[in-house]
Order: C-alpha cells, then sequence, then structure tokens
C-alpha cells in the first residue's frame, strides 16, 4: 500500500511537471488562435508581435489590406501592463479595435465597446461589473474570456485601441502589430509578416530559459519517476527475501516466484499509474498555470512505469532465484 | 510407510580460513510413525541435518534415504518435487507470510504444488480446524499470538500431508502458556506411520518421548 501510494506521489509529480511545460505550449497557442488572425505584420527587424514594443502608424492596416491574399487587417496595440487595484494583478494587456482582429469572442458579458471599458480573462479573479485600475485610469469589466493567457497563467486584458493607446503612446495614432486574416502575398518595405507558428514562438520567447529548466526538470524527474518505481519493487523484493526462502523450502520452483514478483509488479504498477492519472488532474486544478495532459503523456507514463517496475521486479527476481532456501531456518 | 535412514552423514563448509564441520559422520534411523528429538545447543549441526533430511543442504558425504527415495542425491526438479510433496516443515520463526490471512498461509504448499485452490481452500479449513484456528482463518499474522502462529505454521507444515515433518526449536519463541498448546499438538500428530523430526534444546519437548539424538558432543 505504502508502495502503491509512493509511486502514485511520484508519478503524479512527473504528470504535473509534464502538464505544466506542455500547458506552455496549449497557451500560447491558443491565445494567438483567440485573436482571430492568420498573420502578423510588424515593424521590419522587430522579433514579433508580442515581445517588442514598436510603432507603428495605425493606418498601415488599410495598406496592409490591399496586399493580395489578406482578407483582413486590424492594428493592436499589446504589452504587459498591470491592474494596480487590489489585488494587484500581472495582465497582458490588448487593445483592439471592437469587433476587429485582436478582440477574442467573449465567454461571459460583451466585448467592450467605448472608452473605459475592458474584458478580462478570468483568471484575474474578476467579475463581469467590477472596477478596474490599470494606467491611472478606472475600467469597468464588461465581459469575460477564458483561456486567453500568457506566460504560464498571466490573463490577458482587452481595451478598446483607442483606451491602449492613450496609456501606452499618449494618445497617438499607433499600433504595436497588425493582425491579418488570410495569408498574405508580397510585403511592403519596412514591414516583415510574421506567421502564426512564428508569432507563438514570439509570445514563448520570455519563458525561454524558463522553458529549458522545465524541460530539463522534467527530463531529471522522469528519471527519478523510474528510478524510485523500480527501487521500490526491487527494495520489496529483497525484503522479502525469507518469503521467499519459506516459499523454496516447500518446494515452490524459482521461476515461479519469479512470475509472481512480475505480475505483483505489473498490477501494482498499473494501479500507481491509473491513481497517478486520476491524482494529478486532481492537483492540476490547484495550480494557476495552464496544466495540460495530451494524450502522448497519458500513454508515456504508464509504459514507463510498466517497464521500469517490470525491470524493478527482474532485479528483485534475481533475488529470489539465488536465495537460499536454508535461510528459513533460525531465529527471526 | 517409509524409514529414514542417515549414514556416515558429513558436512562441511570453509569459514575464515578454517573447514567447519557441524556434522561429521552422523548416522541415525528412524522406523514409520517414530518421533526422533534432535538434542544439543546452538551449533551443534541440528539445523544443518534438518536441512539436509529436507533436501535444501547436499552432504558433503554420506548418505540420506526416505523408503526408496535416496534424499541426499537428488537433483534438480527431484529436490524440488520431494520438498513440494514428501516434506512438511516447521520454521522455529514461523515465517507466515504476513500479507496473506492464516487461511492463505496454509493454503500456499498446496497452491504452490499446482493444486486447484477450492480444495485447497477446503484442506486449510480442515488443517485450521484440526489446529482449533478454525475462527481465525482470516486474520493475518500480525493479529495472532506466537502460539497461534505457530499453530497455523503446523497446520501449513501438514496440509499436503507429507510422510515426514521436520521442526526446528518450535517452542523456541513462545511461552509458557503458548509451549504447552504447541506441544500437545505436536503430540498429536504422532499417529499413523508419519516420521517427525525435532530440533530442539528445549527441556519441556522432552515430554513428547521417542527417539533422543544427542549432537551437543559434535558441536564445533
Amino acid at each position: 500500500m505504502i508502495a502503491v501510494a509512493a509511486i502514485t506521489l511520484v508519478l503524479a509529480l512527473t504528470l504535473l511537471l509534464s502538464g505544466f511545460r506542455d500547458g506552455i505550449d496549449v497557451e500560447t497557442a491558443r491565445t494567438v488562435r483567440a485573436l482571430g488572425g492568420d498573420a502578423f505584420v510588424v515593424r521590419e527587424g522587430v522579433s514579433g508581435p508580442f515581445t517588442t514594443v514598436s510603432q507603428l502608424a495605425e493606418d498601415v492596416a488599410e495598406d496592409v489590406l490591399t496586399l493580395p491574399g489578406v482578407e483582413r487587417a486590424d492594428p493592436i496595440v499589446s504589452v504587459r501592463h498591470a491592474i494596480e487595484s487590489s489585488p494587484v494583478t500581472d495582465v497582458y494587456l490588448v487593445g483592439a479595435r471592437p469587433d476587429g482582429l485582436g478582440m477574442p469572442a467573449v465567454s461571459a458579458g460583451r466585448p467592450p465597446r467605448r472608452s473605459g471599458e475592458t474584458v478580462l480573462d478570468a483568471r484575474a479573479g474578476r467579475s463581469v461589473g467590477d472596477r478596474v485600475a490599470l494606467g491611472g485610469r478606472t475600467f469597468e469589466v464588461v465581459g469575460l474570456v477564458r483561456g486567453v493567457t500568457v506566460w504560464a497563467g498571466v490573463p490577458a486584458m482587452f481595451v478598446t485601441l483607442s483606451d491602449a493607446q492613450d496609456l501606452i503612446f499618449a494618445g497617438a495614432h499607433s499600433a504595436t502589430a497588425i493582425v491579418v486574416s488570410g495569408t498574405p502575398q508580397g510585403r511592403r518595405a519596412g514591414l516583415s509578416i510574421v506567421d502564426a507558428e512564428q508569432a507563438r514562438a514570439d509570445l514563448k520567447r520570455p519563458l525561454a530559459n524558463a522553458i529549458t529548466t522545465i524541460d530539463l526538470l522534467r527530463f531529471f524527474l522522469w528519471i527519478v519517476a523510474a528510478a524510485i518505481v523500480g527501487s521500490v519493487l526491487y527494495v520489496s523484493a529483497l525484503e522479502r527475501s525469507r518469503e521467499f526462502a519459506v516459499f523454496k523450502a516447500f518446494g515452490t520452483d524459482s521461476w515461479d516466484l519469479v512470475g509472481t514478483l512480475v505480475v505483483e509488479a505489473f498490477v501494482l504498477s498499473a494501479l500507481s499509474a491509473a491513481a497517478a492519472v486520476a491524482l494529478s488532474r486532481v492537483l492540476a486544478t490547484l495550480f494557476p498555470a495552464v496544466i495540460s495532459f495530451p494524450s502522448r503523456t497519458m500513454v508515456l507514463l504508464p509504459l514507463v512505469a510498466l517497464t521500469v517496475g517490470l525491470v524493478g521486479s527482474l532485479a528483485g527476481a534475481r533475488r529470489a532465484i539465488v536465495v537460499d532456501p536454508a535461510s528459513a531456518f533460525g531465529g527471526p | 510407510m517409509p524409514e529414514l535412514r542417515v549414514h556416515e552423514l558429513s558436512v562441511e563448509y570453509g569459514s575464515g580460513g578454517e573447514v567447519i564441520r557441524p556434522l561429521d559422520g552422523f548416522g541415525m534411523s528412524a522406523s514409520p510413525g517414530s518421533l526422533v528429538l534432535l538434542l544439543g545447543p546452538s551449533g551443534s549441526g541440528k539445523t544443518t541435518l534438518l536441512s539436509c533430511l529436507a533436501a535444501i543442504l547436499s552432504p558433503s558425504a554420506g548418505t540420506i534415504d526416505f523408503g526408496d527415495i535416496p534424499i541426499s542425491t537428488l537433483a534438480g526438479k527431484e529436490r524440488t518435487a520431494f520438498r513440494r510433496h514428501t516434506v512438511g516443515i516447521v520454521f522455529q520463526a514461523f515465517n507466515l507470510v504476513p500479507s496473506l490471512t492464516a487461511a492463505e498461509n496454509v493454503m500456499a504448499p498446496l497452491l504452490a504444488a499446482g493444486v486447484g485452490r477450492t480444495v485447497a481452500s477446503a484442506r486449510a479449513a480442515s488443517l485450521l480446524e484440526r489446529v482449533a484456528l478454525e475462527h481465525r482463518a482470516t486474520h493475518r499474522p500480525g493479529e495472532l499470538s506466537g502460539g497461534q502462529q505457530q499453530r497455523v505454521a503446523i497446520a501449513r507444515a501438514l496440509v499436503h500431508d507429507p510422510p515426514l515433518v521436520l521442526a526446528d526449536e518450535p517452542t523456541a519463541h513462545l511461552d509458557h502458556t503458548q509451549v504447552e498448546g504447541v506441544l500437545g499438538l505436536l503430540a498429536g500428530l504422532m499417529d499413523g506411520e508419519r516420521v517427525m523430526v525435532i530440533a530442539t534444546h528445549d527441556d519441556r519437548v522432552l515430554a513428547l518421548g521417542g527417539q533422543r539424538v544427542d549432537l551437543g558432543h559434535r558441536a564445533v
């Protein structure tokens, strides 16, 4: 029972860390998709639409619209900011035209239509009707979106383009990027086209070091999980040396003991893996970041647990084979 | 029922650069239905002899025969089959499997021998009744007293009705009251033609009677 609990816990933590890492990709893709465009236009030399505040004239959108393959083009202003009213909350501020590209579909309420209105991701912990202060101004929350976050759970905040321009560019009719639907053919001098994949990479770039760290941790945690599963089963087999000796003294064949150990390891690993999947899903609700459980992880983890469990049990099985039944004699 | 014959039995092994001979030219015989008490202090070779009788330890020299079974020359699967069908062992430390119930512990040797679970369960119930523990069949060893555990161990040793029963210090870890119960049980097992060999240095076991073999003068 303790062995199942120990293996379950370490497997659940491994799943969680993997889920956290995969969650970053899921979150990034979801947020870029929520802006509604197929590509972004930015000033030439800028790394992407999300990580550099570089001004474009707002009316560049009309020029981009004339490019072949472009169906729609709308300017956005995006920048990291913070809600100053309690509780202070980091947000990713996006200013977009009402009903234009860059303004996501809301899950509650309605999109901002006029100055002083905002839509927040639910992770900001605000409700429709709340008022929040940002950049010295007050905004009324008129709608909520879900799953539009960046950088492991920082909620997005959407305001009208003009409000964002007031906050960031002192009212200048500028944008940080143009969101485009369609597939732009050709380009304009001084501008770059960033496709959705490049945009996702740009949005994730601030987390590059963290992602590398998480990847390393995840790699090591998988090894630790495998080692714990294997060692728990191995130690369990070692602790039963006397039991093996007794069974051999009764005439139990060594290979029957090995078979029993392998079956036990299989059942133990399978039970632990199943419990770990359930536990990780429960624990995931406690984390503010997006935790994603892709099917490949859900398949891989039980397979690893079973494989390592069987290897661990075989190491213990060696003990069962070599144990001398004479050791069953004597005191405790 | 077979007779047990031990002739010129020697066991030797090296330890710390010295040759140790716990048994050196030992001989004895026991007719069917007899009880043999192996006496002597620790180190006198009692457990070594039991290991040889159980086909667990191969002697360096000499022979052991149980009827027409040459125990000392059995090898591989023959030894396993002998232990599985012909000999029952009662250990000093009980050696019950802690995760199994009393009934499951008694069933274990039968299941290992390929007997079906239904038959094994019925046989275990019968044996537990014989050792007056039928009401503790579903209890695990940790829930039983030392005397009860030893009675379960005796039931386990008899579950396949072996013609040869070996007991290694069966009273060593029991208090006075528990010893009486276990001795009474062992006395009851001496019916029929079964050969029983008990290694002990507990004088209370002498009350069982039988043939006494003192290994003390052979202690190394």
